[in-house]
């Protein structure tokens, strides 16, 4: 057996990490079941955390919390007809009418199980996918990676916005925040203003707290939403474990939901909720008896909750092998390696092969404490729900100016963290998604980078980007998921226009 | 939404022109026909001037005579909090961490419906201590110190 895959194994299979693992599942489970809390919001509490532990233990960390998070999010969907995270919005569907007549441990259970099975799936796409990935990638060369990184970047815009525009403008805003601070090629200052501060530029991570953390602080003040947490359900849970029949009524919406969750899970931008709804929406049509579905199906539990979890192994394999990440939380991962030096892509699977296998076995390991802490504190968790919302955003509010603090000790990313807060409220007004501006940030660097080196390579001809097969792809698709919100728009709109004239 | 899109529009239209205009202050560091430090930021101008001027003609095809809706008095406590945040950010150089985010806890309780007097006190001094002895003495993670620290910041 290879090495690198023995020694990332035992790494990840240390006590230390395995108990960091396990902290990041709970804390993970706990933020994703709380209403108003999401998995940001626990990233944001452990962030300053992975600044001082080994990158070993700090990816277990938000690894556990990245999984546990995924999971949580459906037990208050169940229990109380309120998505933890926006991922559980599909097991809600089927989740709560199962709670509602008296079969909340079973939802739970199917839950759980179907979470573990998706999220298994995953591990395994992830360990057979990744290093042949990260081989092909390889061999990209300057205008691929533009091409590439380029593609990243529109698929997030197309998919992330419901207008094309807001979501492109979005990235454009983000890209332009990139180029403050020195040039990456040549060092020259760019719109620093003469500001020592700004001469590094945006960390990232400190946008991030601020995008996320802020506008969730305020959406919480709304009317209804302070004071006490979430009434405390009063179900009867019962068994757990699904018998063996209900397991294999479970086989069909679990492969569905995992192969959609994990497909989906690798393309930018698409993340847990488009996925759930998919397979959700997939498992139904194709279904025996598809009038059961909204009224408290197994199935209905099953398939999204196995994609949402399937979705979290998809999206690690672009983080891990190409460097750009599917969603907000693994940017957070590429940050907090970037931190401890280590830079996700395929060079990582090169000189760093053992940490690459590390960071795969810690996924594995998320996904069994998951399990067991799932079905062993599930009774003692959903207590939590009742947690007051007076205490945990003071908390939150905190923690924000902690972690943007801890990244340099500079006041200045603190009130860049609060000026990109406003940002995100501003976006959040016009409607203006902010995932594709966080994404933006992560990645303009290495896109003028790329576009930089692969023009001056080719001394300003720009065919390069169209002669390489690879960039000419990216391009291609690049293209497509642009042009195709547009088209399926116009769809829409004259099949809406063929009802209304019927 | 469409007079959002207006306002978002002009804004960031703005925004791209001065951009673009800055840009071009920058520096020529590199070869000829070759791209240099202003290169990228050019092109980012051109994609934000051009998509503003879509979303510019997106919001006045649906615009619909009506006021901007505010909605001041809703939206009170989250002008509050972040008053208060912006008060707590400010404080933090002076006071430090822990002498800052005392008020800046009890405030934040108090917007988020605590009520109780006793919570709202303990909740206030005991969650800022915790975490400065967490990070500071435990963690060893640096916090804000302020230029009054000898108060205990």
């Amino acid at each position: 057996m290879n090495p690198d895959i023995l020694h990332g194994l035992a790494q990840a299979s240390l006590p230390t990490s395995l108990l960091s693992t396990a902290v990041g599942a709970l804390l993970g489970l706990v933020v994703g079941m709380i209403p108003g809390m999401t998995i940001s919001s626990g990233i944001i509490i452990v962030l300053p955390l992975t600044f001082v532990l080994d990158p070993t233990i700090s990816i277990a960390l938000l690894l556990g919390l990245y999984v546990g998070g995924m999971m949580g999010g459906s037990f208050s969907a169940i229990l109380l007809n309120i998505p933890g995270t926006p991922s559980a919005s599909a097991t809600l569907v089927d989740g709560h009418p199962m709670a509602a007549r008296g079969e909340a441990g079973k939802a739970l259970g199917v839950s759980i199980t179907a979470g573990f099975a998706g999220g298994m799936f995953s591990f395994l796409c992830l360990y057979l996918i990744a290093p042949s990935l990260a081989e092909i990638a390889l061999r990209f060369r300057a205008p691929d990676l533009f091409s590439l990184v380029f593609f990243g970047l529109t698929v997030i815009c197309g998919f992330a916005a419901r207008s094309v525009v807001k979501g492109l403008l979005s990235a454009a805003i983000g890209l332009l925040i990139v180029t403050v601070g020195q040039d990456p090629m040549m060092g020259t200052a760019r719109f620093t203003f003469g500001n020592t501060d700004m001469l590094g530029g945006i960390h990232f991570l400190t946008a991030l707290i601020g995008l996320f953390a802020i506008p969730q602080l305020i959406d919480n003040l709304r009317p209804g939403l302070t004071g006490r947490g979430s009434a405390q359900p009063q179900a009867r849970f019962g068994s757990l474990l699904p018998r063996l029949a209900e397991l294999k009524r479970m086989v069909r919406p679990v492969s569905i939901g995992s192969l959609t969750g994990a497909f989906l899970g690798i393309l930018p931008g698409v993340g847990g909720p488009i996925a759930a709804f998919i397979s959700y929406d997939y498992t139904r049509k194709t279904s025996r008896n598809p009038e059961d579905y909204g009224k408290g199906a197994l199935e209905g539990v099953a398939a999204p909750e196995s994609a949402n979890n399937a979705v979290t192994g998809g999206a690690l394999i672009p983080m891990m092998t190409l460097g750009i990440p599917g969603d907000p939380v693994t940017a957070i991962l590429i940050g907090a390696l970037l931190v401890h030096g280590l830079a996700p892509g395929p060079l990582l699977f090169m000189e760093r092969a053992d940490f690459a296998y590390t960071v795969i076995f810690s996924f594995f390991w998320a996904n069994v404490f998951n399990l067991i802490i799932a079905l062993a504190g599930l009774r003692l968790l959903v207590k939590l729900l009742a947690l007051p919302k007076a205490a945990l955003m003071p908390a939150i509010a905190i923690f924000c100016v902690i972690g943007s603090y801890a990244l340099r000790n500079s006041f200045f990313d603190v009130q860049v963290m609060f000026a990109f807060g406003l940002l995100g409220l501003a976006m959040r007004w016009i409607g203006m998604p902010v995932v594709p501006l966080l994404l933006a940030l992560v990645l303009g660097g290495q896109l003028e980078e790329h576009l930089r080196v692969a023009l001056t390579a080719s001394k300003g001809d720009i065919s390069v980007f169209f002669t390489s097969p690879f960039s000419l792809l990216f391009l291609c698709l690049s293209a497509v998921s642009i042009v195709w919100p547009f088209v399926s728009a116009h769809r829409r709109r004259r099949a809406q226009s063929g009802l209304e004239k019927e | 939404m469409a007079l959002r899109n207006i306002v978002a529009a002009a804004a960031l239209l703005a925004l791209g022109i001065v951009y673009g205009y800055l840009a071009t202050q920058l520096p020529v560091r590199s070869l000829p026909n070759l791209p240099g430090p202003a290169f990228f930021p050019y092109l980012i101008a051109i994609v934000v001037v051009a998509l503003s001027l879509g979303l510019l003609v997106q919001g006045v095809r649906g615009y619909r005579r009506g006021p901007l809706d505010l909605n001041l008095s809703e939206r009170a406590p989250a002008i509050v909090a972040l008053l208060l945040f912006a008060a707590y950010l400010a404080a933090l150089p002076r006071l430090g961490f822990l002498l800052a985010s005392i008020p800046f806890a009890g405030g934040m309780i108090w917007l988020y419906g605590g009520r109780n007097k006793l919570f709202l006190v303990a909740a206030a001094v005991g969650l800022p201590l915790f975490l400065s002895l967490l990070f500071r003495e435990v963690l060893r993670i640096p916090l804000p110190h302020g230029s009054w620290s000898v108060l205990g910041g």
